[in-house]
């Protein structure tokens, strides 16, 4: 039983990275973005390609010398790719942004911009098809070990990959990295007054545009970082973050749209309903179970967990 | 006098070809409170918005201390020394009072902390509690809040619309009372009102809009009973 609890929790923190990104563009830009699904997916890939050109430049040979850091299945090669495909893929949500979102708001209804995320997902995901092929990839070959973490006389035991581990460490310093972003810098205090109200956070003084901008680099990092995550724990394919997508809305609808912690804890609670549902109900039934916590939790908190009442 | 902003000629309105305000032009000095009054749809609000930036402006200039403001968003108007309170939704209402104060004083950096003392200092009421949401705030609190985050900034000129709204006499007569200390601090002041009586108690000069446009302009004591106020108010001079 407590296996399932850790594959929820990595899971969770997959799912709880990719749902900041959507609950800041839902605050800030007020529309469900279809899009950032297939973020994860651009982010995943951008960090294979850049893999793949890192490892050509520098040639297999000294890759191989550099090794693998400690006991995970990657080494700096895959580190050094996720750090530059990071601002790659916000600079993506900002090219989406500039090139279609932009030019709609303000020109109709929230539904309309909806509608054209989700006609720009499908777009981005036959693009990353035509340029990757329909297949699986991993970012390594190596064939993970995994761990004891609690032994087995211990509600069963727990075992974790080191990857699966660093996926939890990392997710964590991100959320602490966004938190303080969030409450620490002029940036963040910003961002949240545009979601609090736009009209007002220009009155006050604050650059709405900049903000905006700021919105998608970050919704697009952290995009990266979870589609990354999600290739170390699972594997690389077109369809990653189109499958994650009703997760992750849910996540950020669960821990209350707006608020950043609330989707991370909304994406552990989804994480852990989906991974536990898979002994007491089966695994054909996981996803429905995510959606039923989050309909009874909407109906005993209607604003979500960490949400503010209107 | 030395205008502090000057307007001239200005034409605004949300709407392409159908201007609210259809060539008004002001001038207000420092430290001088300019009572804008008119009857319901004169686009006294609709002058406003657009001196921030936040309706379109067709035609005409708008100077602050002899910058040229025409073009600029509102967060660069702000930047060069105006201040505007809304007259609904002037508060983040989820936030509390400090976060709200703290969100408004966010370019202040190390000097934020004593310029909230500062303004505080003007609004006693508001420091009792600080942790209070401001969505929870009496109305005339919730005002205050609004104006003292207009001021953190210590803007040259502080534009209020229509502060008063909602609120018992009392309550206004104390709002009020406190531009007598913005006034105090060379700040020019552009005040909205529906409530005559009120802004004329403490404006120096006003000027009275009729169809987007001055109708009349002198001192707030020459009007206070004047028979022109009467005959504008009830339609007679439109």
């Amino acid at each position: 039983m407590l296996q399932y609890v850790v594959d929820g929790l990595v899971l969770g923190a997959t799912i709880g990275l990719g749902a900041v990104g959507l609950t800041l563009t839902y605050a800030i830009l007020r529309f469900a973005n279809f899009t950032h699904g297939e973020l994860l997916t651009v982010g995943a890939y951008l960090t294979h390609g850049l893999l793949a050109l890192i490892t050509g430049l520098l040639g297999a040979e000294a890759v191989a010398a550099l090794g693998r850091i400690g006991p995970l299945g990657f080494g700096w090669p895959l580190v050094l790719a996720l750090l530059l495909a990071i601002p790659l893929t916000g600079l993506v949500a900002l090219l989406i942004d500039a090139l279609l979102f932009a030019r709609l708001r303000g020109h109709g209804a929230a539904i309309t911009l909806v509608i054209a995320s989700f006609g720009a997902a499908l777009a981005l995901r036959h693009l990353v098809v035509v340029a990757y092929g329909p297949n699986p990839d991993y970012f390594s070959r190596a064939i993970p070990i995994a761990l004891t973490v609690v032994p087995r006389e211990i509600l069963g035991g727990a075992r974790l990959t080191p990857d699966q581990m660093a996926v939890l460490a990392l997710a964590a310093v991100a959320v602490l990295g966004l938190h303080l972003l969030l409450t620490r810098t002029t940036i963040g205090r910003a961002m949240r007054a545009v979601a609090e109200s736009p009209t007002l956070a220009a009155v006050i003084g604050i650059e709405v545009r900049k903000v905006v901008r700021w919105t998608w680099l970050i919704g697009g990092g952290l995009a990266c970082l979870a589609g990354v995550f999600l290739g170390l724990t699972v594997q690389i394919r077109p369809q990653m973050g189109f499958d994650l997508l009703l997760p992750l809305f849910a996540a950020s609808i669960l821990g209350g749209i707006g608020s950043p912690l609330g989707a991370v804890l909304g994406g552990l609670l989804i994480g852990l309903a989906e991974s536990l549902a898979v002994p007491l109900i089966g695994a054909d039934y996981r996803a429905a179970v995510a959606f039923a916590v989050l309909i009874l939790v909407l109906l005993l908190r209607p604003q979500g967990l960490l949400g503010r009442a209107g | 006098m030395t205008a502090l902003l000057t307007v001239e000629g200005l034409r605004a309105g949300y709407e392409p070809g159908l201007d609210i305000v259809t060539g008004a032009s002001l001038a207000l000095a420092a430290g001088e409170v300019l009572a804008l009054l008119g009857p319901n749809g004169a686009g006294k609000s609709t002058l406003v918005k657009a001196l921030a930036g936040l309706v379109p402006v067709r035609a005409g200039r708008i100077r602050l201390d002899g910058a040229d403001l025409g073009g600029l968003p509102t967060h660069a108007r702000i930047a060069c020394g105006l201040a505007y309170v809304p007259q609904s939704e002037n508060v983040f209402a989820t936030l509390s009072i400090r976060e709200n104060l703290e969100l408004a004083g966010f370019r202040l950096g190390r000097a934020l902390r004593s310029r909230i003392d500062a303004v505080l200092s003007m609004f006693p009421d508001l420091v009792d509690r600080p942790e209070r949401p401001a969505g929870r705030l009496s109305g005339g609190q919730r005002q205050m809040l609004a104006i003292a985050m207009a001021l953190l900034g210590a803007p040259r000129v502080l534009m209020l619309d229509e502060p008063s709204a909602g609120l018992s006499p009392r309550l206004v007569a104390v709002v009020l009372a406190r531009l007598d200390q913005v006034r105090a601090a060379g700040t020019g002041v552009l005040l909205v009102e529906q409530n005559v009586a009120a802004a004329l108690d403490v404006a120096d000069r006003a000027m009275v809009l009729v169809e987007g446009r001055e109708r009349h302009v002198g001192p707030a004591r020459a009007l206070r009973g004047s028979p022109l106020l009467a005959e504008l108010f009830l339609g007679a001079a439109a």
